[in-house]
Order: structure tokens, then sequence, then C-alpha cells
């Protein structure tokens, strides 16, 4: 097997690389189809290098040293193994952590006889090592997969001189295991649909399908050729041999691709936006502990700025409104939050609404990246949510709504820590009468996304209510701010009370936003995430331990 | 001025009116609603509703609590009665009273849906044409005489079958809301006929949604040419044909169907993925539908479904064979569903208003 496998790999294992002098960025802009969007090239790779080695750094040259360089590629140290019982099965050296793929393959050849049974186990069964292995020889695959994209174009060693499996004959020994071993690498589809209803296709997919044409066969000469320039290092052919495949898969595509669109989520890949952000609201927060309120707005306004810029550069890239995906839901809440607070504090003049605002916007920001589906944070979305008139109406309203109850929490946060800690009792009094407007204004957005859901149910499940628990979660906020507002008004709730139930927002918007995802039953399973099960049930400890022991010091309290 | 004394009734009714009903109200509301929606995880959505949303009780551990009818049954009532005694009809108030008012319309419809609505599914291949939908969960032994139903027993009734009026007697031995089957062993001296001659149906755990069940009933027949023990079975839905004398009878077991007032006919259905992958970008079905002499065409699509003769079909589901395509409708017919729509408007108004005049009077 290793050595079937090192026929298409290592041909050319004479052929050193030396891609660092080559220009990527011609190459990282190239379009792909991959997830069901054209991308360009570099979000690929970046996909992908995070599958199989965990991290994104430099995935433009990565991947390129993958599909065109597969001799040297796997003697690049890239998996990443910790578990000191799948070294010991592999052999590897124990007291290092990171290996190449060449080294790891005896080991796969070794366990894979394990995986059928392995596979054949239910998920929740598997040990610790077990489900290791597995992943391993998940990520394996992937590679294996990608390394193999030009495998059929690639001259290897065949009867003694060089040949490829496109030039050779369907009997010729090997021709039947290197279509084989190809059959599988379908991750790359770089080559345009060349007839009506057909798709984009790698050049594997391409070659077994059938669905080629010249026009696709002088494509993926050009891919050759650029695939030589790299393992040459031949700046000239490589440059133009790129700038022609640019030129070719445009035409071929027939206006398909948005190069604009391309473009802007290569710049917003790049330029990472986010970090700017929590960089600035971080300051924002320091500026206000420290009372430069001024400097505070005017850092928080160019965070403010920025994040809805790249909230409109997303607009833009997915053709469709800003919240699809439970990580969306999450960039979008923390802008309201740092918006409203922020216009508070202009109207208002009330500093405790900017740090609130600033905070509530970090804190969400923070947690984003572990919300999105295997690292990609540009999804597309599934049928039922695939509907611009809804997502933009019902989600919109209850996504403002999350944020404005959000806001009302902090708010009430600081207001419970400003009276424990004994400022001024003017202050106490203010942020009441702020919570009480601000909680009015969450309950007419959550109220009024809660009924937006359920004519969205009723027009695509058949039943405006029916009890599933993302409707039970956000029917939860609204009956809770029904309660104290209730509470309030018919004096069963005292200004304590009534401050303490609205810090504890926090924790009831956290059960409806993430918490029914935990349940994953119901309609709205395209929600679920795993793994946020500790951190959610931490936070509603610690949230709950704060707001006693802040509302039990006040309590104590000389009247 | 003596103060007016009350009948303790009207002194009843008046609390019952009071603004922090509510307030006492609402706690109940909440604690159904987690204890309702965690439920969910191990007993599923079907069961759920039936034990915390569609019940006047339910129990925690040995605590009884006010189920959802109770619950909201008294919101209902509380909100009627303020409007009765309470209100105070006041612009100032204005946004209030629509929001409240809007809340009790949207109470109503839940209860006009609770009573009247009935949810069936309609499947059907492409090119052909139905009339009938299935019932999720109900479940009929239906009775044919030359293909004319004489008789339809329903297995909520399977108790009282042997009262039935029927040429011949039929009597429910032994049943299952969900079964499995085992291999008969011993035959005794029963007749066991057809199916169950080498099988028995064994009781099995139900599924957490019903429709997921396969139902089953042993039924022993007299007063035929073939008389006997039989089984009727989800699993297996096998006619049973019986003869007396010079006339036949088909015995079909299975999910109760009904007969629409107008027929489906599936023209296509069209899946359409995202490029490159099986994910769905959206479905639809290309529909005709025939009233009489009257017919036309209509696309059925996720969020887009029919309306017609008070019934809904929602595309629901699909199925692919190596032969056709199959559509799945959701077939709902809901004498409520307006309610919501004007609810919510009403409540989202007067939110709005309430809101606004709020800050208003706030101002300085």
């Amino acid at each position: 097997m290793i050595r079937l496998l090192l026929i298409t790999l290592c041909a050319l294992a004479s052929i050193p690389a030396h891609a660092q002098t080559l220009d990527m960025d011609a190459f990282k802009a190239l379009p792909i189809l991959h997830e069901g969007r054209i991308k360009p090239i570099e979000s690929f790779a970046a996909l992908q290098k995070k599958a199989v080695t965990g991290e994104e750094k430099n995935a433009g040259l990565w991947l390129a040293e993958t599909i065109f360089s597969p001799e040297t590629a796997i003697k690049t140290k890239s998996f990443t193994i910790r578990n000191d019982n799948i070294k010991a099965q592999f052999s590897i050296k124990t007291n290092q952590s990171v290996f190449s793929y060449e080294e790891l393959l005896p080991g796969l050849e070794k366990t894979k006889n394990q995986l059928q049974t392995l596979l054949g186990k239910e998920q929740k069964t598997l040990t610790t090592d077990e489900q290791a292995l597995l992943d391993i020889h998940e990520k394996a695959l992937s590679y294996t997969n990608l390394l193999r994209s030009f495998s059929a174009l690639t001259p290897i060693n065949h009867e003694g001189k060089k040949t490829r499996f496109i030039d050779m004959r369907p009997n010729a020994p090997d021709a039947q295991m290197i279509m084989a071993m190809g059959m599988q690498s379908t991750a790359l589809k770089i080559l345009p649909a060349q007839w009506e209803k057909s798709l984009w296709l790698s050049p594997w997919e391409m070659i077994l399908s059938g669905k080629g044409s010249p026009a696709s066969a002088q494509l993926m000469e050009k891919w050759n050729a650029a695939a030589q320039a790299y393992r040459q290092n031949d700046t000239r052919q490589w440059t133009k041999n790129l700038s022609d495949i640019h030129k070719i898969t445009y035409e071929q595509a027939q206006g398909g691709i948005s190069k604009s669109r391309l473009l802007t989520e290569q710049l917003y890949k790049n330029i990472k936006p986010y970090l700017w952000v929590i960089g600035l609201y971080t300051l924002g927060l320091l500026a206000a502990f420290f009372s430069k309120n001024k400097i505070s707005l005017a850092l928080t306004l160019t965070a403010i700025t920025i994040h809805t810029a790249s909230i409109t550069l997303r607009i833009y890239i997915l053709d469709r409104p800003p919240v699809g995906t439970l990580y969306e839901s999450t960039l979008f809440v923390s802008l309201i939050c740092a918006a409203l607070g922020t216009w508070l504090f202009i109207r208002k003049k009330e500093p405790a609404a900017l740090i609130a605002g600033a905070a509530s916007a970090l804190g969400l920001l923070a947690i984003a990246p572990m919300l999105t589906q295997n690292g990609d944070s540009l999804e597309v979305l599934v049928a039922v949510l695939n509907t611009n008139f809804w997502l933009s109406t019902h989600v919109i309203c209850i996504t403002i709504g999350y944020g404005v109850c959000i806001l009302t929490a902090m708010l009430a946060h600081a207001a419970l820590i400003a009276k424990a800690f004994n400022k001024a009792p003017v202050i106490w009094l203010k942020l009441q009468k702020h919570i009480h407007h601000a909680s009015l204004l969450a309950l007419f957005f959550t109220a009024f996304g809660t009924i937006l859901g359920g004519i969205w149910a009723d027009q695509s499940w058949g039943r405006f209510w029916g009890w599933d628990p993302k409707e039970n979660g956000a029917l939860l906020i609204v009956l809770w701010l029904l309660w104290v507002q209730h509470g309030r008004l018919s004096n069963n709730i005292k200004p304590l009370g009534f401050v303490s139930l609205m810090a504890a927002l926090n924790i009831i918007v956290a059960m409806a936003w993430f918490g029914v995802n935990l349940l994953s039953v119901g309609l709205h399973s395209y929600g679920f995430i795993d793994g946020i099960a500790e951190g959610f049930a931490a936070f509603c400890i610690l949230e709950i331990i704060l707001i006693s022991a802040l509302a039990f010091k006040i309590k104590r309290q000389p009247s | 001025m003596a103060k007016k004394v009350q009948h303790p009734t009207i002194k009843k009714l008046h609390r019952l009116a009071d603004a922090d009903m509510v307030f006492w109200l609402m706690p109940a509301l909440i604690a159904l609603l987690i204890a309702g929606t965690i439920a969910q995880r191990w007993i599923g959505l079907f069961r759920a509703h039936e034990m915390f949303f569609s019940s006047f009780i339910f129990f925690l551990g040995p605590v009884p609590l006010p189920g959802g009818f109770t619950v909201l049954g008294l919101l209902s009532a509380h909100l009627t009665l303020k409007f009765m005694l309470k209100s105070e009809w006041s612009w100032r108030k204005s946004g209030i009273i629509l929001s409240h008012m809007g809340a009790l319309i949207l109470l109503i419809g839940g209860l006009m849906t609770a009573l009247f609505a009935k949810e069936s599914y309609m499947i059907i291949a492409e090119g052909n044409q139905s009339p009938y939908i299935y019932s999720y969960t109900e479940r009929n032994l239906s009775i044919f005489n030359d293909r004319q139903e004489i008789a339809r027993l329903n297995y909520d009734n399977v108790k009282n079958w042997e009262n039935a009026e029927l040429p011949f007697k039929i009597k429910a031995q032994n049943w299952c809301n969900n079964c499995a089957i085992e291999k008969r062993e011993t035959k005794e001296s029963i007749a066991y006929q057809s199916m169950a001659a080498f099988m028995q149906l064994k009781n099995a755990p139900e599924e957490a949604e019903p429709e997921a069940n396969l139902t089953g009933v042993e039924f022993e027949i007299t007063g035929t040419d073939k008389d006997g023990t039989y089984i009727g079975f989800d699993g297996m839905p096998k006619p049973i044909e019986l003869t007396k004398g010079e006339n036949t009878y088909t015995l079909i077991f299975g999910k109760a169907q009904e007969i629409l007032p107008f027929s489906i006919a599936l023209k296509d259905f069209v899946k359409d993925d995202y490029e490159g992958t099986e994910m769905a970008r959206a479905y639809h079905s290309d529909i005709i539908v025939k009233d009489g002499d009257l017919e036309w065409p209509v696309r059925i699509e996720m969020n887009a479904p029919l309306r017609y003769k008070g019934y809904t079909f929602f595309q629901s589901s699909f199925r692919q064979t190596a032969e056709h395509e199959m559509s799945v409708f959701a077939v709902v017919e809901n004498k409520g569903w307006l309610f919501p729509y004007i609810g919510a408007l009403i409540i989202g108004a007067g939110l709005l208003l309430h809101t606004i005049l709020v800050m208003r009077e706030q101002k300085p």
C-alpha cells in the first residue's frame, strides 16, 4: 500500500521546491467551488489547513506545496499528535509532537485495520485514544486526497519511463490502482462546469466523470504547467500560467464568478477586522474605567464603525442578510450592545452605559470564534433559512432583542456594583430608570421578534407555535421581562429585586440563545453546536453567584 | 359614604383582574416552559407537549404543578376581567391596553388551535394524483365490503371493538402502541391466520415521536368462513381478506386516512442543492390542484405553502427512490390560523405605542 501511494507522490522527489520566492497573491485569488459557494482559493486553503494541522497561518503557501509538490509536502512537519498512546502505537518519537505525513505513514498503515471496528461504534462509547486514532486517520485522509489533486497529470516513473495517468492505456499495469486512489480526490473543485446542468469539478472528477471538454483540458494543462513552474521555481512561467488560469476560469464560468466578491472576501480574511474591533473595545473600556470618557467614546465609536463595516462586508460577500448562523448572531448582537450603550451615553451622559455596551460587545466577540462549524465563518444556509425576507425581519428583530436584553442586564450589573460599593445614591436611581426603559425596548423587540418567528413557523411548518425548544427559549425571555415588569408595577418586586432580576436576564438570554442548542432536539437543529455545555454552565453559575453576592451586600447596608 | 359591599364572587373576580395576578401566574408559566422544554430531550416533543402544555396538571417528581391549560386559562381569564373591571381607558394607557388585547387574541387563537387543529400528511409520487391525507398519530382498522368502506374502528377505542355493529365479530386480544415482532412458537388450539400464523406482537418501548411507533393489534374474528386470530400491524401493512357466504371483506389496519374535497397531482419535485454539495438550497413541488372541473397549477416551496378550503399544504420532506421522487406535504387544518396574525399586529402596535408614550412622559 505504501509503495503504491509513494508511486504517485514521490516520483519527483529529486526536485526541490523553492516556493518562497514565487508570488503567491495571484494563486490565492483564484476561484474555487467549496461548501456550496465560489470563494478565493485562499479561503479554501485556510479551512483545509486548519482541518489538517489545526492552524491557518500561511495557508496559501501550504496548499500550493501540498497540491503542486506533494513529494516535498509529505516531509513537512504539519501533523500535531499529543496523545502518547498514539505515538507509541505509531512508533514515533514521544518527545516530539509535530510530525510529517511521511513519518506517520507506517503508523497509519499499521492501524488501518482498527478503523472498521471503531467506525462501527457509537461516538460516545469511544475512548480518548480511539477518538484520537480516528481523528488522525480522518486528517490523513483529507490530506492524502489533497496531495493527489493533480496525480492524474503528474509524470510518474512507469515501466522505466516517465508517463502520466491521462496518457496511459486503461489496462496498463498500475493504471487502475492510480485511478482508484485519485477517485477520492474531490475537494479541489477548480474547473468550471463545461455543460449545462453540470458542476464545478476537481481534476480527477473531470477526468473520471467524462464531463470534460477541450476547454477544460486546456485549463487542466495550464494548472499542470503552473505545478511544474512551482516545482522548478520558475517565476516567469508561474506568473504567466496563473494569469492564464485566472483568465480562462473566468471565461469558462461565463459570468458565474463575482470578482469583486472574491476580492472583498480576501480583504475581509486578511485584515481580520474583528481583532481590530476587539482591541478598540478593550482600549475604550480601559479609558472609561479611568474616567477618560471622551477618549473612550472616540475609541468605541471607531470600533463600532469598523464593526459595522465588517458586517456590511459579510452581507456583500454572502449576498444575504447578516444573521444566518449562531456565529453571525454573536457578531450582530455585540454590535447592537455597543451601539445602544454608546447612544445611551451620548443622550443621557451615562458613563455606565458606555462601559456596559463595550464590555458586552467584547465578551460576545471573544466567544464568537467557538461558534463556527469547522472554523468556517462564511457559511451557506440550510433551505428553511434561505429566505431573505424572514432573515431580515424575524431574525434581525429577535437578535436586536437579545442585544438590548444583554445591555439591560449589563446596566443592572453596573447599578448593583455601584450600589454595593457605596457610590452616590443618585447613580442607583438614574440607572434604575435607564434599566426600566431599556427593558421596555427589549420587551418590544423580543416579543415582536418571537411573534414574527411564529408567523414564519406558520408559513414554513404549518403551525404558529409548537413548543419547540428554540421557540420556548425566545418566549422565556419575553415571560421573564413581563414577570419582572408586572412585579415592579404591582409593587411585589422592590427596586433591589428589580435590578437583580434584570441582571439575571443575561442567564435567561444565554439559555434561549445557546442553552436550547444543548438539548439537540426540535426543528431548529441547524443551530446546534457541540462543546459549549461546560462554558454555558460555568457562565450561569458565576452569574448567579455574582448577582446574589452583590444583592446580599446591598441588602446588608444600613438604609 | 359607606363603601359598597361587594358580593364575594365579584370580589374574587376583582382579585383575578389585578395586575399582580400576572406576577403570580408568570413564574408558573416560566417553570412549565423550562420543565416542558428540558423534558423534550428525553421524551420527545409530542409527549412533552401532551404532558406539560396540553394538560391541566403535571408532576415535577411528587409535586403537582399547574399544566398549560390551567395557567393559560387563568391568564386569559385575568386579561378578560382586567378589561371588564380594571382597565383605565385613556390615551396614556392605550399602548398597554392594545398589547394586552393582542395577547388575549393570541391566547384565544392558541385555544382554537389546541381544540380544532388537525395535522396530517400527504405523500405523493411524481406523475401521480391523490385525494388522501394520513394522520401522523391516529390508527384505524377499516373494513371494506366490495371496495365500499362499511366501518372504521379506531385504535384508541380498541378495547370496545367487540361492541361494533358488524356482519361478524372482532375482539381485540392484545395490542401495543409500539410493537416488536417475534416468531410464534406454539399454536395451541386457536387458529392463527395469515401473518398471525408465524408471528406475534410484543410490547416495545414507545418512540419519542408517535409517528415512529409501529402500532399493532392481535384480534379474534368470529362469524366468517375463516375464523381465527389475525394481526394488524403498521410494520407490515398487508390487507386481510375474509369471506362470509357471498360477501367478501377486506380489513386494512394503518394510519387513519381522510379524503380531501379535492385532489393534488404532483407534476415535479425539485431539490436544488448548493453546487458541489448534497446540502439543499431549496425544495419545491409543482402541483396541480383539481377540484371538480376546475384545475390550476401551484408551486409549494419552503416558506410558501398552499392554502385551500381550510387546508394548508407545506413542503415538509421528500423521498428519492430508484424509480421516482416523492414529495411529502404536511397538511394542516386549522381554523385559528388567522388569530396570531391579528394578535401579532395589535401587540406590536401596542408595545411600540407604549414605549413611545413612556419615553415622552419621562422627558423633562
